[in-house]
């Protein structure tokens, strides 16, 4: 009797202690301290454990494949930025503010962990000893990944561009720009992307090409970078706005290495 | 018992935190990223968090689900809210050791029956893993959608199940490094016990409530050392000895009134009893052989083992002598009488039988029986005392007063088991009421053919004026329905008494 009373002690503390986190960090809009402690203490092992893990997958931080995919990440990078610097270099540099070419670089990093099975979020191998810090765009040789939501030392978590809580600023090849958020179900749809244009007259066909828009100081999202392609039109009549899935370019099951776009 | 060694005992300690840590870590960078059919992948640290429990306490579980939730909440790749697993994780620990728990000591022999255990262990994944996603719909957490969860769901359940007895079955293994090992005995030795008990207690009507059959109840985690011999004598005049289960094997004949057969495994030892100037030689055939001889007027019992043991029962309703002698460790004389009885007890130091004989007007320190039938108490070895109610000679007997049974719960066993041995599990005996014999009690024994119904109360010599006690409590009652004649309200509370309701 006396052991079930304390147990239950116990578990009236553990409860409330629970909801106690629970509140803290819903009202620091789920960044409170407890994050980057959890982040110091797991961030080395996963460190370790993604190496081992890696060196199995085979696509582990070294070797030649490794060293071929983060040039085409570097490459990528750049010509998406030429590519922004040739369509519309001006009317991007007065808008965003680009000042001058070469202005970022890119840092490697693998994927070292990954979040349950509702949220789309990763852990690198590359933290703010790298130089990364949190909303810098992640990707990797196909296309935009997403962005840095947190940093530890050695690791960085990564928020994909298909979780729920992920919106970027796209823009169409004909030059319509428009919002692409993640839909939560990746899982299911091979279109996890949802596009929605803020021009009421424009007109989606599939196939067209989606590329980020950019944001102020390539922060989170620097310009340029493809996504992904329109897949189905859903578009329902008389809506506002024209709205689409789009399919993307980066694989995000099986993410390996990925590139972070830092400011120099 | 077999207390584990210290080593054992600290690996057991420090394999749950290191289990821990190392199943968040390999959620994360292994079991997340497989690419598993479905998108799905399943949940270790709560397969740990419930496996935990249901192999020890609530305390650990609970323990164990908020600090593996809290580190999945916290490490890296989380995007949830610090808490939230953990408070998930912390109830489902909780409450799925709480029902094993309630399970296993509910059930009839204490077992732990493992495929109960893995049901629940099921049971509380699936909770486990429906419980986050209620909290992520209960916070509003954008990547909880329904769609997510019809999706997630059955998908992460069934992979929980097919990982579910590889996890039960390490951790089983490691927590079974920290826990005393009962040095206990089989299951079948139990229930036949448990039969033999039930059966007694079935054919005396209620005559015998302070018969307990010998690995039955309290001993039940602890058959008691090797050798020794318990004696038992029910009120009616009954011998019954059961042995540790191990070694020894009852084989009960009631002469004239039917019998108890026990099931023809061991055919060791052989008690046959008469009730008057019958002659029961019970025989064991390697060890030991014990007769006993009963007579009702000025008769004499013996019984001898050749090999070990002597034991030497004399028996006399009037002015009689019962000895009771075993050559090498043990030397136990008696001396009934029915109207002033002597008792005395004689042993070596190292088991101590202890022999209370009372009569009408017993000086001793024994319990008193109004009426003139003589009750022996042996107490044997190791504080457990085994209650012996001997009214062979004497007919009708007055139910006990005053006497506290032994073990007064012995349906609830367990209470007299150390709490350190009794974690999660409550030993109380199978009671089966099958094979229950056609004979009945009391002064049956007189003559097989005249049986006379036992009834208790009815029938019975009982001391006059006095309020009559509970049989099984001795406890004085105050409520009319328990001093009631009634056949059925007795009845009824025996039943009562006997599923552990309180009135």
């Amino acid at each position: 009797m006396l052991e079930s009373r304390r147990t239950r002690l116990v578990l009236i503390i553990l409860v409330v202690l629970a909801v106690a986190l629970v509140t803290i960090d819903f009202r620091d809009g789920g960044n409170s301290d407890a994050h980057s402690l959890g982040g110091r203490v797991f961030g080395p092992v996963e460190h370790v454990a993604g190496d081992v893990t890696g060196w199995f997958r085979g696509g582990g931080s070294s070797g030649e494949v490794s060293a071929l995919q983060r040039q085409n990440d570097q490459l990528r990078a750049e010509l998406a930025q030429a590519q922004t610097d040739d369509t519309d270099a001006a009317q991007l540099a007065s808008l965003l503010h680009l000042s001058s070419k070469n202005r970022w670089k890119v840092v490697p990093a693998t994927v070292i962990a990954a979040g349950g099975a509702y949220s789309d979020t990763v852990t690198i191998s590359a933290g703010s000893a790298s130089g990364i810090a949190a909303n810098e765009t992640v990707l990797n040789g196909d296309g935009l990944v997403g962005t840095v939501v947190s940093v530890t030392a050695s690791t960085a978590t990564v928020q994909l561009a298909t979780d729920a809580n992920s919106t970027v600023g796209v823009r169409m090849a004909t030059g319509q720009i428009g919002a692409l958020s993640g839909t939560a179900d990746s899982f299911s749809g091979s279109a996890p992307l949802r596009l929605e244009l803020f021009d009421a007259n424009t007109v989606l066909t599939p196939g067209e090409e989606v590329v980020t828009f950019g944001s102020v100081g390539g922060r989170p999202y620097v310009p340029g970078v493809p996504i992904g392609t329109v897949a189905t039109v859903t578009t329902e009549p008389g809506s506002l706005t024209p709205t689409a899935l789009v399919q993307p370019f980066a694989d995000f099951t099986g993410l390996g290495v990925v590139g972070v776009v830092v400011s120099k | 018992m077999k207390e584990p060694s210290l080593a054992a005992r600290a690996l057991a300690a420090a394999a749950l935190p290191v289990a821990l840590f190392a199943a968040v870590v390999a959620q994360l960078t292994v079991l997340n990223r497989l690419p598993l059919p479905g998108g799905d992948a399943p949940d270790l640290v709560l397969l740990l968090v419930v496996a935990v429990a249901v192999v020890t306490t609530p305390l650990t579980g609970a323990l164990t689900g908020f600090f593996g939730g809290l580190a999945l909440d916290v490490a890296p790749p989380a995007s949830h809210y610090a808490g939230e697993y953990a408070l998930v994780f912390c109830l489902t620990g909780y409450a799925t050791a709480l029902v094993r728990t309630a399970l296993h000591s509910s059930s009839a022999t204490g077992d732990r029956d493992p495929v109960t255990t893995w049901t629940v262990m099921v049971i509380g994944v699936a909770v486990g893993e429906a419980g986050k996603a209620a909290i992520g719909r209960l916070l509003s957490d954008p990547d909880v959608t329904n769609a997510a969860i019809r999706h997630v769901l059955p998908g992460a359940i069934g992979y929980d199940l097919l990982l579910s007895p590889l996890v039960l079955w390490l951790v089983a293994k490691v927590a079974g490094l920290a826990q005393p090992r009962p040095e206990r005995a089989s299951r079948g030795d139990l229930i036949h016990f448990g039969e033999t008990a039930s059966a007694f207690r079935l054919a005396s009507a209620g005559a015998t409530p302070g018969l307990r059959l010998a690995g039955t109840g309290q001993s039940y985690f602890s058959p008691p050392p090797a050798r020794e011999p318990r004696l038992r004598l029910a009120g009616t005049g009954w011998l019954s000895q059961a042995a540790p289960p191990a070694h020894r094997e009852l084989r009960l004949r009631l002469a004239g009134s039917g019998g108890i057969k026990p099931p023809p495994s061991r055919p060791e030892r052989r008690l046959r009893f008469d009730g008057y100037r019958s002659y029961g030689p019970a025989r064991s055939a390697a060890r030991r052989e014990v007769r006993l001889r009963f007579d009702g007027n000025g008769s004499s019992g013996r019984s001898r083992s050749p090999a070990r043991r002597e034991v030497r029962l004399r028996f006399d309703g009037n002015g009689s002598s019962g000895k009771f002698r075993s050559p090498a460790r043990r030397e136990v004389r008696l001396r009934f009488d029915g109207n002033g009885g002597i008792a005395k007890s004689r042993s070596v130091p190292r088991r101590q039988p202890r022999l209370r004989l009372s009569g009408g007007r017993a000086g001793s320190s024994a319990r008193t029986y109004r009426g003139f039938a003589p009750t022996a108490q042996p107490l044997l070895a190791g504080g457990r005392a085994r209650k012996l109610n001997f009214a062979a000679n004497s007919g009708p007997l007055a139910p006990p007063r005053r006497v506290r049974t032994p073990g007064r719960n012995w349906l609830r066993g367990a209470s007299s088991v150390p709490s350190g041995q009794r974690a999660g599990r409550a030993a109380t005996p199978r009671f089966s009421g099958r094979s229950a014999p056609q004979w009945a009690a009391g002064n049956a024994l007189h003559n097989g053919h005249k049986a006379v119904k036992a009834r208790p109360g009815r029938g019975w010599l009982r001391p006059a004026r006095r309020k009559r006690l509970n049989w099984y409590t001795g406890t004085r009652s105050t409520s009319w329905l328990r001093r009631s004649r009634s056949p059925w309200r007795r009845r009824r509370q025996r039943l009562l008494q006997l599923v552990g309701g309180r009135r």
